[in-house]
Formats: C-alpha cells, structure tokens, sequence
C-alpha cells in the first residue's frame, strides 16, 4: 500500500464518490419528472428551482458530472488500450478541463 | 559515508500479541551513499541486533525476498540506495499479508493466487526433438509480463485485494496473461475462465497502485486491461479453433 494516495486511487475515489451522489441524486430527480403532467405542482417545484440556494446546489450537480463523466472517460481511454504511462496525465487533465467547464458553465447558471 | 536512522517496524511471535500496537525500534547505521537498505538491514543484524528478521537471497532485484513497505511504499530493499531515501527511513513489512516476524510476512496467500490461474506452459503436439522455439516478435509479447520476480509489491499494495482477499490480484492475473500470450501455449480457454470469474480480473477498478511499485516497472494494470478487452472481444466473436 502506499501511504500517499496516488493519482490512480485519486481518481477512483472521485469517480466512486461522485458515482454514489449521482445515483442518490436520480431518485429526486425522477421524482420531480413525475409531477411534469400536473402543471400547477410542476410550477411550483420550478418557483423552487429558481431559488438562489436550489441554483447554487445546480452548479454543484454540474461539478458532480463533470468529475464523474471525465473520469470515466479517462478510465475508458485506459481501458481501451491507452498506454498505462499517461494515467497521471490524463487524471491532472480530467481535473483541469474539469476546473474549467466547471467555471464557465457555473457562470453561465448563476446568471 | 552518511548515517542513515532506520525506524523499523517489529513484531516477535512470542512477545508481541497479533494486530496489538506496532513496535518500532530505531537503528543508526554508517553507510555508503551508493549502499543498498539491504545492506544496512545486514549491518544491523550483524553488529547491532541478531534478532532484528527479514529475507533476502539474490540482494540483486531477483528473487523478490526482500520485498516490503520502504517509506510508505512497497519495494525491494536491494533495490534502493541510501542515496535515494531519506535521512530517516521508515521500513515496515508488506501490508495485507499476515506477518510472522518483523519484516518477514506469509506469502502463502499470494501464491495460492499464483497457483490459481495455471502458472505452467500447456503445449499440445508431440514433443519436440528439441525447444519449442518463439520467434522474437512471439518472444516481445511476454518480454514484459516474464520479468515478474513474484516479490508480493503489486497484489499487496491493491487496494481491492485489501478490501477481498478472495481477488486473484495482480501478479495472478500478470501471470494468466502471460500464458495466454505466449504462443507456445494451447489452452487460453481454461486460462481466461480461471481468471474472468467473480474473483478475476473484472475486480480490478484500474488504480494503478499495482504499476506505480513494480520493481521491474511491469504494465501490470496494462495486461489486466488487455484480459478484459480480450474476454470482451472472445465473448463477441468467438473463435473457431483453439487459438
Ligand atoms: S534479495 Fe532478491 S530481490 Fe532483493
């Protein structure tokens, strides 16, 4: 074992983490979908929405997806044949292109 | 000459009682920049305490006795220089397998794993007057996966096989791979069953800690991704013949 975390345990900590939040958060979420069919409850839920607290929480899932999604891309490329000597690489470049969406796009949702 | 403090992790079968709070015990050795730990390990049992316990055979990065946890990361003490560690080194055994004394641990788990997976050569046909010969682009195929000397460092730094020790791990699964590839072998039917079971490769989360301590800088997670690409690719087309 190594007493310092590596790039690859990182990795596989963020990717199982934010896997767990997400699937946690699909419960609500497909909850909400149901009530698309009765227009005055579904408006209320989207008064809800547009708190300021309920749009921070938006950026926060846009954060999960991020390091979920990139992550798995990188474990994907891995997988799939690309060589085991850029697995460092590509987990810093999952985490910065990760930063970056993630700044633009929450600028644009908190507008 | 530089002196070198080694903070040592220590366990006595007949003092200390099992899994009880670790003793450490420091030694101050003299050594020569370009020494190996090994050499400083010898040193201490020799001059300072007889009963101090570790293994060692070849102390050339052969055999994989002198395997164990060098500042918190798995490798082989006659592989290391002083020069390359710190003032202070801190030496504790393998983790995971059961110790039985000070650095020595029970590699009896891992070989089980080994033997798990047919580590031998299944050739079919007569036998040859004489080799079985490889070309060198057959032989480059497993150049890699042949260098595992089995020092322990990859299965025991996975954190899946910590968590289940039932996982082949992967020095078992390096070892499946290479008789796979290795085109003078004629069963990888049997090989890759005994390894895409529920305690086989699909375990393996892709960490990496496996590859980053290797001694012999194998692309460990390398070859268990190539056995997942390869049970996938069978399952999908299925051969015809054997091979
Ligand atoms: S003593 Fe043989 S590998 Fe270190």
């Amino acid at each position: 074992m190594r007493d310092r975390p590596g790039a690859g345990f990182l990795a596989f900590i963020v990717h199982r983490g934010t896997g767990i939040v997400l699937a946690l958060f699909i419960l609500p979420h497909l909850y909400i979908l149901y009530f698309l069919g009765d227009p005055a409850r579904y408006e209320a839920i989207r008064r809800f929405c547009s708190r300021p607290l309920a749009r921070l929480s938006e950026a926060g899932l846009l954060g999960l997806v991020l390091a979920h999604g990139l992550n798995g891309i990188r474990i994907m490329l891995l997988e799939a044949g690309a060589p085991s000597r850029i697995q460092k690489t590509l987990f810093r470049a999952a985490v910065i292109a990760g930063l970056l969406l993630f700044f633009a796009g929450a600028r644009l949702m908190m507008r | 000459m530089v002196s070198k403090k080694f903070k040592i992790k220590r366990f006595d079968p007949e003092k200390d009682i099992p899994g009880g709070k670790p003793r450490w015990e420091e030694f101050t050795v003299e050594m020569d920049p370009f020494e190996r730990l090994l050499d400083g390990l010898v040193r201490i049992k020799e001059a300072q305490d007889g009963s101090l316990t570790f293994r060692l055979s070849c102390a050339h990065g052969m055999c994989g006795s002198c395997a164990m946890k060098i500042n918190g990361k798995n490798a082989l003490a006659c592989q290391t220089l002083a020069k390359n560690t710190p003032e202070a080194v801190v030496l504790e055994p393998l983790p995971v397998f059961p110790v039985i004394k000070d650095l020595v641990v029970d590699m009896d788990p891992f070989f089980e794993k080994i033997g798990a997976v047919m580590p031998w050569l299944v050739a079919d046909g007569p036998h040859p007057e004489r080799e079985r010969s490889q070309s060198p682009e057959e032989l480059g195929k497993i150049m890699d996966a042949i260098k595992c000397i089995m020092c322990g460092c990859c299965t025991s730094s996975c954190p899946v096989y910590r968590a289940d020790r039932d996982y082949l791990g992967p020095a078992a699964l390096v070892k499946a791979a290479r008789f796979i590839l290795d085109s003078r072998d004629a069963t990888w039917k049997e090989r890759l069953k005994a390894v895409s079971g529920e305690n086989g490769f699909w375990m393996c989360h892709s960490i990496y800690n496996c590859y980053e301590v290797c001694p012999r800088s194998i692309d460990i997670t390398g070859y268990i991704a190539w056995l997942k690409r390869l049970a996938v690719k069978k399952m999908f087309f299925p051969p015809k013949g054997q091979r």
